[in-house]
């Protein structure tokens, strides 16, 4: 067996170029355009799975802490979604209902489809939860303010 | 059956959200970190398989991408589970303590 010390100086810096060279050139074949956007789509990927499955947490979390509330809040309000017909049917936006505080975009539209007999209160309910997890998370904040 | 009046709705529905705002928020913030360090330990793991790639022998070079592209799949879905877990956890621990 060769010892280490035996090899010329100039040989072992040779092989350390050549080596050096082969690594770099194999780094190179890892940055070609297209393996870096297969790459890219990969952790776009990730992302969007990750994004989902926070808001499932979310979402269930809310279901479990306000679900319950939710429902109990809205039963015996099935007449109630004709007066909100009734405000959303008015076409000046003077004349309209605004929600100032609650996510009121959200609200809003909940109880437009609630109106219309889109949605039962107990979807209302379930549909509120859910939006506002996805706000929630994807959003940062929170939205409540009075 | 009482009909409640669109206020008494909107005053219920305010009064609920305050009475969880804290946790929510709370979980929110903590997702939000758990999103951020799975992304991050995705980016740390496939700097690591390639680096330790180009260095062995055992791969070719034809085989070289296919490889690299095959491992940050499985480091891909190795991140995803264990972020899911976490995040499962989070949610196991705070319906806790709303029973609590």
């Amino acid at each position: 067996m060769v010892k280490f010390s035996e090899i010329p100086k100039k040989t072992l810096e040779a092989v350390s170029a050549f080596t050096k060279e082969q690594i770099e050139a194999r780094e190179r074949r890892l940055t070609n355009p297209a393996l870096q956007a297969s790459l890219e789509q990969t952790k776009d990927l990730l992302v969007d799975d990750i994004k989902s499955a926070a808001v499932s947490g979310c979402e269930a979390l809310y279901r479990f802490t306000l679900g319950a509330g939710f429902n109990s809040l809205w039963e015996g309000t099935k007449e109630f979604g004709t007066v909100v017909a009734h405000n959303f049917s008015v076409k000046k936006a003077a004349q309209k209902k605004s929600y100032s505080n609650v996510p009121a975009a959200i609200v809003t539209e909940l109880l437009k489809q609630y109106g219309k007999g889109a949605i039962n209160s107990i979807q209302f309910a379930g549909n509120l939860s859910k939006a506002l997890g996805k706000a929630t998370v994807l959003g940062g904040r929170y939205l409540i303010g009075k | 059956m009482t009909q409640l009046t669109q206020e008494e709705i909107r005053d219920g529905v305010l009064s609920l959200f305050e009475e969880q705002e804290v946790q929510l928020v709370a979980v929110a913030t903590d997702l939000e970190k758990i999103e951020e360090e799975g992304v991050m330990m995705f980016e740390k793991k496939v700097l690591g398989v390639k680096n330790r790639i180009v260095q062995d022998p055992a791969v070719s070079d034809d085989d070289l991408e296919r490889v690299y592209l095959e491992e940050v799949e499985n480091i891909r879905k190795e991140v995803l589970e264990k972020v899911k877990q976490q995040i499962q956890e989070i949610v196991e621990t705070s319906t806790k303590k709303s029973t609590a």
